[in-house]
């Protein structure tokens, strides 16, 4: 089983893959593709050459797909550190180098395109919680504080950028992957209670206008023009979208550009609003297939490693997922969480392939034991 | 292992039954907050005027049109009070003063429906915050000409007066709704409501049987006489009295439709002619006496001594001079009260009454403007002592000259009540004829007979006896001149008079009917065939030269 066959063969497993997994994530795509369009479609010619590169880096995002796939999860859990060191030093050479953008350092800026390694991080993040939580499990208190200072590495180095949503997604991401791996009821809600203690600190640590956008939370009015915007546009937004929603290209909130990051952060919006309760159920629903989908191949596997590879890359797409739409429809904080699949962005897209490679490869293989 | 296969179902469960939820409760019961803000945060829904239907005369000359005007408004949000100054002299002083502060409102209309030149100035100016929408503006491109008749409308463009209010239903065009959207870039956006398409012409038309030409001498020499004589009030109306059709039609003091500040004056927006109350005197004669020889009361040959004054009951009716013996005929053309007196005091006030309810007085005529009068006839159950008297000579009944002139018309018709009418088509949206003026025939008031008679009676009257200023030689005017006293409180008032002349050419087959009366004049002449009889006659001389 340690033996991938040569390339022939390894394309010819792409027969096997689970379709439904990768239908799903298809249609989340397309959908961005036209969500991306309308929501820039108020600024010319721009909504093109986004829709058109969004297309390029899905084709660049099924490559990646495509290398993950044929490499076999297993040999990609060989390289696990390798790519974990590499991840981090990207990170950090990104503090160093890195483009400013609103007060964040999240992006290499090569010209024809930006590059945001916090997002492969996540990839490499999952094949090492994989391979270290099934080194060491995590049954003691020290193998389990061994896993939070590897792990903790790449989520400091985002933390410093600052990019705090980022920190949330892989904290997310470990926390599961510590559950999935066996940790200890009496430690899983000792990590809570850590977690929870740690709020007020992590409270007096925030930036100020961190502490605003989780207060605008509660009352998008106390700062209706300045940190509340985003709230109050979203849920205008959304919920300008009726039953059936506006129809395309007809959302008025978008096209007025009263929407802000309409094609990143707040793609679920747009979509909301030009097609109503009902687009915005399918996305929900979209999203509910793709996760079962993956919930469901970690359950059958019999590789811990590839369980807890798995468990991890959904608790990313989840989180994100959920806390994207959270975030639109004002029920969560605004975060600057992409959509996964339906923002606009390259690093992200390709990342995602990569993911949806690893799991499939896990789907693949975890079905061959049954024969 | 148990809790790892059920809990991860469970929580994806639960998060997609949250959100959808928040959803449900987002899209399809909006929060009413949420609602109104998105409502009212980048659009205005305003109401543009549409274009108004046509007002024109007989031979299709437009009297009322709608044109493009430009309505400029503010969005305080991104006004800079400071560029106020850049507008002073284009907009209204109150709206300046305004916009130098501060303002509350979200969309504040500076400027409503400006014209070509100054709409451009102002928009050239490019202020920030400042915006505009097209609109539609009514425009009278013949002045004051038949003001009274056309009336004016609001600013939304709803007709106020005159056929503007009464036609208002055929003309009126629903505003249309248009979206001012500012983006969030503050970009100008103008969207038509969906649905509400875009009126892009309204060819209703109310076209009327006034001849511009004609109504432009008659408004012409009223003036004069009405300028020259200082009068309070003047009132001019040519018919048909064949038909009843309203030719032209003039009231002093008038206004100009295209200029607001002109209907300040209340008096200038009365229509005298249809309005106005006044008690005929003479001109009124030629009517009564046309009813006392049908009825036998008085033949032709009677003969009647005039001794220039003659007593009924408590008042002593005077004449000029002591005429001596008269006839009908002599009566009417030298205007002698004191035979009239004597000729009607064996009058029946119940026959007489209702005699002058088929002439059409004492109730409206019906004619299609609004504002008309019914006039004063006290029922014949109150007329006691002097009065049976006084309205023979025109005293103690009011008319209005609508009435007077459509009375008068019978005479010249065989004696048949034409209903007037000042309408010959009305055409809806679309081209279908809504409403057509026709000929009415209200009442036969006199024999065909006596109604011939009557007319060489006036006729003469023009040519040898008080309407001698109002003969045009060839045009054969038959006539009347009337002088009436003015009641006030407590009796007639000392030096007013309502001089008049009523008549009709050519008198062998009546075409035209006219009828002046200068109200009050203040300088010259206050009798009927000095003040009212030459202008009339001008009238007479300007129509002859362009038919």
């Amino acid at each position: 089983m340690t033996n991938p066959g040569p390339l022939r063969e390894d394309l010819a497993r792409l027969k096997e893959v689970d379709r439904i997994l990768l239908g799903s994530a298809f249609a989340l795509f397309a959908i961005g593709v036209i969500s991306v369009f309308s929501a820039l479609a108020g600024r010319g010619e721009l909504a093109m050459s986004l829709a058109v590169r969004q297309v390029v880096w899905g084709l660049m995002g099924s490559v990646a797909f495509l290398l993950t796939f044929t490499a076999g999860f297993e040999r990609m859990l060989k390289y696990a550190y390798w790519l974990y060191g590499a991840a981090l030093l990207t990170l950090l050479i990104l503090l160093v180098f890195g483009y400013t953008a609103k007060g964040a350092t999240s992006w290499f800026d090569f010209g024809a395109f930006r590059f945001q390694p916090s997002e492969p991080t996540k990839v490499a993040l999952s094949l090492v919680l994989a391979v270290f939580l099934c080194r060491y499990p995590p049954k003691s208190i020290v193998n389990i504080l061994g896993v939070a200072m590897v792990s903790s590495l790449a989520a400091i180095l985002v933390l410093l950028q600052p990019d705090l949503g980022g920190v949330l997604v892989y904290a997310f991401m470990i926390f599961i992957a510590l559950i999935v791996a066996g940790t200890p009821g009496r430690y899983v809600f000792l990590l809570a209670g850590i977690f929870l203690l740690s709020l007020p600190l992590g409270w007096s640590i925030l930036k100020e206008y961190q502490k605003l956008r989780i207060m605008v939370f509660f009352d998008p009015y106390i700062d209706p023009l300045g940190a509340g915007y985003n709230v109050i546009q979203s849920r205008i937004t959304v919920g300008s979208g009726g039953i059936l929603g506006k129809g395309f290209l007809a959302g008025s909130q978008t096209k007025l550009h009263f929407l802000p990051e309409a094609h990143t952060d707040f793609i679920f919006s747009v979509f909301s609003e030009e097609f109503g309760f009902v687009g915005a159920s399918l996305v929900l629903l979209l999203f509910a297939v793709l996760l079962w989908r993956m919930i469901r191949t970690a359950a059958r596997t019999g590789d811990e490693r590839g369980k807890i590879l798995v468990t991890s890359i959904s608790a990313w797409i989840w989180f994100q997922a959920f806390v994207n739409i959270a975030m639109a429809v004002g029920i969560a904080p605004v975060t600057g969480l992409a959509l996964p699949f339906v923002s606009y962005g390259g690093s992200s897209l390709v990342s995602l392939g990569a993911a949806l490679g690893l799991v499939q490869s896990v789907h693949v293989w975890s079905k061959r034991q049954y024969e | 292992m148990i809790r790892l296969r059920k809990s991860p179902w469970f929580l994806l469960f639960f998060f997609i039954v949250v959100l959808i939820f928040r959803l449900y409760s987002l899209q399809m019961d909006p929060d009413p907050r949420v609602r109104s803000q998105a409502g009212s945060q980048y659009w205005a829904r305003l109401r543009v005027t549409t274009p108004r239907g046509y007002i024109r005369d007989r031979n299709g000359i437009s009297l009322a049109i709608s044109t493009p005007s430009v309505s400029f408004f503010i969005d305080p949000t991104l006004w800079e009070p400071a560029n106020a100054p850049l507008l002073q002299d284009l907009i209204p002083r109150s709206r300046f003063e305004r916009i130098s502060g501060k303002i509350d409102s979200r969309y504040f209309l500076i400027a409503r429906k400006i014209d070509p030149p100054v709409s451009d100035k102002i928009a050239n100016l490019k202020l920030p915050g400042l915006f505009w929408v097209k609109e539609t503006k009514r425009i009278y491109p013949q002045g004051n000409t038949l003001s009274h008749v056309l009336g004016f409308c609001d600013i939304d463009d709803r007709g106020l007066a005159g056929s503007e209010l009464y036609w208002d239903s055929v003309l009126y065009a629903p505003p249309e709704g248009r979206i001012i959207a500012k983006d969030a870039r503050g970009n100008f956006v103008d969207i038509a409501i969906p649905g509400q398409s875009l009126a892009v012409d309204n060819d209703s038309t109310v076209q009327l049987t006034i001849d511009s030409r004609l109504q432009h001498i008659l408004e012409r020499r009223l003036r004069e006489g009405f300028v020259s004589h200082k009068a309070e009030w003047a009132a001019g109306i040519l018919l048909e009295p064949s038909t009843g059709r309203i030719l032209g039609m003039a009231s002093l003091p008038d206004f100009d439709p295209n200029d607001r500040n002109t209907f300040l004056a209340k008096e200038s927006l009365r229509n005298n002619v249809i309005s106005r109350v006044f008690e005929p005197g003479s001109t009124l004669k030629p009517i009564i006496m046309g009813n006392l020889i049908d009825n036998g009361e008085v033949s032709k040959q009677t003969s009647i001594n005039c001794q220039g004054r003659i007593k009924v009951a408590d008042v002593t009716i005077h004449d000029i001079k002591s005429h001596g013996r008269m006839d009908p005929s002599s009566i009417i053309s030298d205007s002698c009260n004191v035979g009239m007196v004597i000729s009607v005091r064996n009058s029946d006030p119940f026959q007489t009454y209702s005699f002058l309810k088929r002439c059409g007085f004492g109730d409206p005529s019906g004619i299609e403007i609004p504002g008309e009068e019914s006039g004063l006839l006290i029922p014949p159950s109150q007329w006691r002592g002097s009065v049976p008297a006084t309205i023979s000579i025109g005293h103690g009944i009011g008319v209005t000259p609508l009435q007077l002139a459509v009375a008068t018309g019978a005479l010249a018709n065989g004696g048949k009540v034409m209903k007037p009418y000042i309408v010959s088509e009305i055409r809806s949206r679309g081209g279908s004829i809504q409403y057509r003026g026709k000929p009415v025939t209200v009442s036969e008031a006199f024999s065909e007979k006596t109604s011939k008679w009557m007319v060489e009676a006036m006729r003469a009257a023009v040519e040898k006896g008080t309407g001698r200023s109002a003969e045009v030689p060839g045009s054969s005017v038959a006539g009347k001149t009337g002088t009436a006293q003015v009641p006030g409180s407590g009796g007639y008032q000392k030096g007013d008079y309502t001089p008049s002349f009523v008549g009709f050419w050519p008198s062998y087959s009546p075409r035209y009917l006219l009828l002046v009366v200068i109200g009050n004049p203040r300088s010259g002449d206050f009798l009927g065939g000095k003040v009212a009889a030459p202008v009339f006659r001008n009238i007479v001389l300007d129509i002859e030269q362009i038919s």
